[in-house]
């Protein structure tokens, strides 16, 4: 343990560097978490779309040059793969066993995974962060990145967006209703075949806008895509699969974890998050904030 | 539609009523399976056998079968969770790295060289990783199960890879324990080769067995429907621990079996990566068979080889073919679970259902 150099300044420190990591992880659990609460499927190719987003956002800015102009277009662009993954490979498997759209998203997971490599190379890659959030900012006597605030601003701005998406309007409320009764919504008229995919899209532009918003601070390269499907897993089964409120806290929870566990117990950083989520599980089976217990 | 079918999806109904239409039938088309199966196993193992007397210069067909072997008992042990039990499982590669761990740490920090203590220290160290590890899977169920299994994998994973006792990343290599059995030595290839077929036809009767018991019956019900079995008064969940923990021994096997093959044991062998491999395996080649991983780990490692070896002289861009297992990995694992969910077993099976069988049936009737 690394405690020599404990001061409060440095605890702040990194609990804010926590939190943006946190806001970051949200954005990539929120998806998961809506597409699993409503239509039932574990994607294993959650984070592929995270990596195709970071990628898709690197061609851009090689392209033209421009951070912002990436950050629209990548994720769209991401949004077309997951349109096509629902509509042609998980749509045929809705009336089957749970675990063959499991096996089918992991199969995708490899294909495209691998197809990054062989399109971009497997060596790690960045993004330089854009202009007003490119230098670093005084705070607590420490150099902090300032385009980790914009991460953490971004993050939490997204997130009431999607609460009140959720919550006020019609679409949400039909994406509720949906969770709780899809056999309801169908009799309701209303065609939830389309809800699925548009909420499966939706769910992986935020997973691809993730991935871009990410880059310039992490870089992304072979095997990402598996090491962040871990995270928004840890994320989404520590707060409670199928509830967006879970997937906030449940980030909030890994985002801090990781970063402490980094900075005061560098040689087991990583083995911090599984033990919380081991723990956690342990005492309540389907995550902290689920009000439906198994 | 009778209320055991409810849980099941259409085409499994559909399935079970072709089989069902004559009990005659269903009889003579048992009979005819089964004896055939097990003579065509006998040939093969004779085969298997024989291959090292007829090339014996062919040290890379052996070493590749030795490989293939060890993959089938570790395909094996996953579908006795995934297959038998109905339970996705992404945790079998630790069970499989524990004992690897266990054989290899006994020779490299124990200084125990011994092949036989060695085994089994790997079976024993990765049952007890499997009950304990089984105990907190098992509370939860469904898509938390999946994840408790991935992330408590993950957790010795990342262990491993960064504790000193285990090599960290660059993994333990230790010198492979002197053994001979009637003069030869195991540390040679074809005794060892011939070792690894006689653990592997072990593993195979032993779950043979397993599943033609009341107890593996009990984990088929479980599969089918978890609620109906506790209804009857099973406790559904020491059920599944115990299949965790049969499953654990045989990994545990297949792991020490390779560390002791390689004289080498890495953190990779625990990462979850592994467990999805051994899913492909099994998926393959027919889950809910025992024939099926055999034949899975046969194709998919054969496969590799190819691929990895020939495919190096086929250009695709920048890279060759060989460079992209992954990918082949990925379509396989998409084509069978969207034509063929039921592997080359059952791809098999339903073409002799519907050709010979029919004629043969017809001939008796």
């Amino acid at each position: 343990m690394n405690l020599q150099n404990f001061t409060f300044e440095t605890f702040v420190f990194q609990v804010l560097n926590g939190l943006s990591t946190s806001m970051l992880l949200f954005l990539l659990a929120a998806g998961m978490t809506l597409i699993f609460g409503l239509m039932e499927v574990v994607n294993l190719a959650h984070g592929t779309y995270y990596l195709l987003g970071a990628y898709f956002g690197y061609s851009v800015m090689n392209a033209t040059n421009n951070f912002w102009l990436a950050l629209v277009i990548a994720p769209l662009g991401v949004g077309v793969v997951g349109f096509v993954m629902e509509r042609f490979f998980l749509r045929p498997l809705y009336s089957k066993a749970h675990s063959n759209m499991v096996i089918l998203t992991l199969g995708f997971a490899y294909l495209v995974g691998d197809l990054t490599t062989l399109i971009w190379g497997g060596d790690p890659k960045s993004i330089p962060a854009p202009a007003p959030f490119d230098h670093s900012i005084e705070l607590l006597g420490r150099s902090f990145p300032s385009y980790r605030l914009f991460v953490a601003g971004l993050g939490l701005l997204l997130a009431l967006g999607l609460w009140l998406l959720l919550e006020k309007t019609r679409i949400g409320a039909i994406v509720r209703a949906g969770v709780s009764d899809k056999e309801m919504v169908r009799g309701m008229g209303i065609n939830i075949s389309l809800v699925f995919t548009a909420l499966f899209v939706f769910g992986m532009v935020l997973a691809g806008l993730s991935g871009v918003v990410a880059a310039p601070f992490q870089s992304f390269g072979l095997g990402d895509d598996l090491r962040i499907l871990v995270y928004s897993l840890l994320v989404v089964v520590i707060g409670g699969l199928g509830t967006l409120s879970g997937a906030f806290w449940g980030a909030i929870v890994i985002g801090l974890v990781d970063s402490l566990g980094a900075a005061y117990f560098p040689s087991f950083a990583q083995f911090g998050i599984y033990i919380v989520m081991a723990l956690v599980l342990m005492v309540r089976p389907t995550g902290l904030f689920n009000k439906a217990q198994a | 539609m009778s209320i055991d079918n409810i849980n099941k999806p259409k085409a499994e109904i559909a399935d079970s009523n072709v089989a069902a239409t004559s009990v005659m039938g269903r009889l003579i088309q048992g009979r005819f399976a089964t004896g055939w199966s097990w003579a065509v196993g006998g040939v093969v193992v004779l085969a298997l056998i024989a291959y090292p007397f007829v090339n014996p210069s062919d040290t890379f067909g052996i070493n590749l079968l030795v490989q293939i072997l060890i993959a089938a008992i570790f395909a094996l042990s996953y579908d006795l969770i995934f297959g038998y039990t109905g339970l996705l499982s992404f945790g079998q590669a630790s069970y499989y790295g524990l004992g690897g761990f266990a054989a290899g740490l006994l020779v490299a920090r124990f200084n125990i060289s011994n092949f036989w203590l060695s085994l089994l220290v790997a079976i024993v160290v990765a049952s007890l990783g499997a009950a304990i590890l089984g105990i907190f899977s098992i509370r939860t169920s469904g898509v938390y199960f999946m994840m408790l299994t991935l992330a408590l994998a993950q957790m010795l994973f990342s262990l491993a890879s960064k504790w000193d006792f285990t090599g960290s990343s660059d993994g333990v290599t230790f010198t492979r324990p002197e053994f001979s059995i009637f003069g030869f030595s195991l540390t040679d290839l074809v005794p060892f080769y011939l070792f690894v077929l006689f653990a592997f036809v072990v593993c195979f009767l032993v779950l043979t067995m397993v599943i033609r018991s009341p107890f593996g019956q009990a984990l088929k019900g479980i599969r089918d429907n978890e609620n109906r079995m506790t209804a009857v008064g099973y406790q559904t969940r020491n059920f599944k621990l115990v299949a965790f923990i049969i499953a654990g021994a045989i990994a545990g096997l297949a792991g020490g079996l390779n560390a002791l093959s390689n004289g080498f044991v890495g953190a990779n062998t625990l990462n979850w990566v592994n467990s999805g491999a051994v899913l492909v395996m099994v998926l393959l080649g027919g889950k809910g068979t025992l024939v099926g991983p055999v034949v899975g780990a046969f194709f998919t490692i054969w496969l590799q080889s190819q691929i990895q070896g020939s495919g190096s002289s086929i250009p695709l861009g920048n890279y060759t073919l060989a460079d992209r297992w992954l990918s082949v990995l990925g379509i396989i694992f998409m084509v069978f679970v969207l034509f063929a969910p039921n592997g080359l077993v059952g791809l098999g099976k339903s073409l002799v259902r519907s050709k010979l069988v029919k004629n043969l049936l017809g001939r008796v009737k």
